[in-house]
């Protein structure tokens, strides 16, 4: 079995549960092995079933217990321990979110089963499964060779590509019970930012400004330019370092490494940390004064000019772009 | 209070890597080694937790060859009263090995608390906290912003942020923001150069490495260059234009 751990964002399976299916499908072929999709908390509909079915889950795994409707790190663990347990998967896969990577550390150390964080992707060959992930922060590719079974891995948003026609079913839901544990740990406060801007990981697209904004203030160029596109805020350790926006907005090494479909890089030069949070993003725009700035060797499209002018432009015409996409 | 702060020595994040000929790993000869920046963050949390108690004991760990030698220097020089080298061969442990061995270590020391960073700079696996948590049947709590003290620990989660009551022993991982790092005095450098490091051997911990390793090293290698990409031309309007066009149906990401 392939074990796929799923979530659900506002009552839907999110986004990044459907990319995790569509790696499980493809390893399933060679593993011949059927597919479940683990889905904590709330009972699962027949809607459910088809949704889940239709993304290439055979099976649903059903752990139906209030207390996992919200995340906490030890009954999530010990929910997931005993899917483990009791299915014996050969694969787990699951998402690289902040719980995600918690969890999974935890449960590998306790089950001893071998982990890959945030990978690019799988091969299986005959019975053996090998994981390629990025290391130093995007400047090498390392090739690791699980020799546990079951083999985990995660993988962060944008990176499993959807496998887009898979035939209809409904998925076979088993239940599990599941007793919660005491927990030691206390959770006395949950305080959400408020600002979506910051939700750097699931984001489609990002904006981020770097010190070529010249003050604190003009980073109202980039939030206007990410409002017309719905787009999340970046920022370059420079600025963040300088207090001009706070470290939740942070790309490159010691924030976050982001994979959106379209990154736009705005007075940023592109320092190597810089380069090695965002260079696995599938388009990148670069927006700079100097020509030679090293952001320009990983962009796709460079506009070599002054932001303060190309920023407003290119939010007009980005507004525009929009407002007719919400049309349709 | 006993403070254990886990902590790995890695290259220095500007560090141009150049790979071995057989791409079984980087050259490390020539590399600026330094604290992986996460675990600096852990350490200066711990040695301010022991100065404001006033008392206490910070001991530092690692697993690593002869050159992690100098990361414990500095953490000595820092500020730790103790330092633990567990001697392993370059390439020679995996993430879960590492766990294994720490925490036995950690077994006979018996902290009241663990810190360790986020995740280390090299490998980014983010998993050695974790991981040692459940092998002490200890709690973990993983991106902590802001220490109190254990009844008033936050921490960051997707999109916000938790405030959460932790009982000792526990295992917490230092992110960004919840400290400024000092810098090593003159004063205590000259004081860690005199300080023992109490080295024991991997393998004395565990008789047969390879047999714990749950994870082998295949390839290491440069990834993939990007394409060369297009520098656009013409006035800021026309740049724009052309921008919009392309991102529309060439590259099709809106």
């Amino acid at each position: 079995m392939i074990l796929v751990l799923t979530e659900k964002r506002d009552g839907k399976f999110s986004r990044l549960s459907q990319e995790l299916l569509s790696e499980a499908y493809r390893a399933q072929s060679a593993l011949k092995a059927p597919i479940a999709a683990l889905v904590p908390g709330a009972a699962v509909t027949p809607d459910d079933a088809k949704t889940l079915g239709g993304w290439g889950a055979d099976k649903i795994i059903s752990v139906i217990d209030p207390s996992l409707e919200k995340y906490h790190s030890e009954t999530h663990k010990a929910m997931f321990v005993q899917a483990i347990e009791s299915q014996k998967p050969r694969l787990i896969l699951l998402g690289a979110s902040t719980y995600g990577r918690e969890l999974a550390a935890m449960v590998s150390g306790k089950l001893g089963i071998g982990y890959a964080n945030e990978c690019h992707h799988l091969e299986v060959q005959g019975d053996r499964i090998f994981a390629t992930r990025p290391v130093y922060a995007g400047k090498a590719l390392a090739r690791i060779l699980f020799k546990s079974s079951p083999a985990m891995a995660s993988f962060r948003p944008n990176m499993c590509k959807i496998e887009a026609s898979l035939p209809a079913k409904d998925a076979e839901i088993v239940s599990l019970t599941f007793s919660p544990p005491q927990t030691k740990i206390k959770i006395l406060e949950v305080k959400p930012s408020g600002d979506t801007t910051t939700n750097l990981a699931d984001a489609r697209i990002i904006v981020s400004g770097g010190r070529g904004l010249q003050k604190p203030e003009n980073f109202s160029y980039v939030r206007d330019l990410a409002k017309a596109m719905g787009a999340a805020v970046g920022a370059s350790r420079m600025v963040v370092d300088a207090g001009w926006i706070e470290h939740a907005h942070q790309v490159g090494q010691t924030g976050r490494t982001v994979t959106p479909d379209l990154y736009i890089a705005c007075g940023i030069s592109g320092a190597i940390q810089h380069l090695a949070g965002m260079s696995s993003s599938k388009c990148i725009v670069a927006i700079n004064k100097d020509p030679d700035a090293p952001i320009f060797k990983v962009a796709d499209y460079g506009l070599a000019g002054d932001v303060f002018e190309i920023l407003p432009l290119l939010t007009t015409a980005m507004e525009a772009v929009f407002k007719e996409k919400t049309a349709i | 209070m006993k403070i254990a702060v886990l902590v790995k020595q890695v290259p220095d994040t500007a560090t141009q890597l150049r790979f071995k000929p057989d791409y079984s790993g980087i050259v490390s000869e020539g590399v600026k080694f330094i604290i992986s920046p996460y675990d600096e963050f852990a350490l200066e949390e711990a040695l301010r937790m022991k100065e404001k108690a006033g008392s206490g004991e910070v001991i530092v760990l690692t697993v690593g060859p002869d050159r992690v030698q100098e990361a414990l220097r500095n953490c000595l020089a820092m500020g730790a009263d103790q330092a633990i080298w567990i001697k392993a061969e370059e390439g020679s442990v995996d993430p879960y090995l590492t766990a294994v061995l720490l925490s036995k270590k950690l077994d006979l020391l018996k902290p009241d608390l663990i810190w360790c960073g986020r995740q280390a700079a090299d490998d980014d696996m983010a998993y050695v906290g974790g991981a040692v948590a459940e092998m002490l049947g200890m709690p973990f709590v993983s991106l902590v912003t802001k220490f109190e003290d254990p009844s008033r620990v936050t921490r960051q989660v997707e999109g916000g942020e938790e405030k959460i009551e932790v009982p000792l022993p526990c295992v917490l991982s230092a992110q960004k923001g919840l400290n400024e790092p000092r810098y090593p005095s003159l004063a205590g450098m000259m004081k860690a150069k005199k300080k023992e490091i109490e080295t024991l051997n991997a393998s004395d911990l565990v008789p047969d490495l390879a047999s714990v390793q749950k994870t082998h090293l295949e390839k290491l290698e440069p990834p993939p260059a990007r394409p060369a990409g297009k520098m656009l031309s013409g006035t800021p309007e026309q740049m724009v234009k052309e921008l919009v066009h392309l991102l529309k149906d060439e590259a099709k990401v809106l």
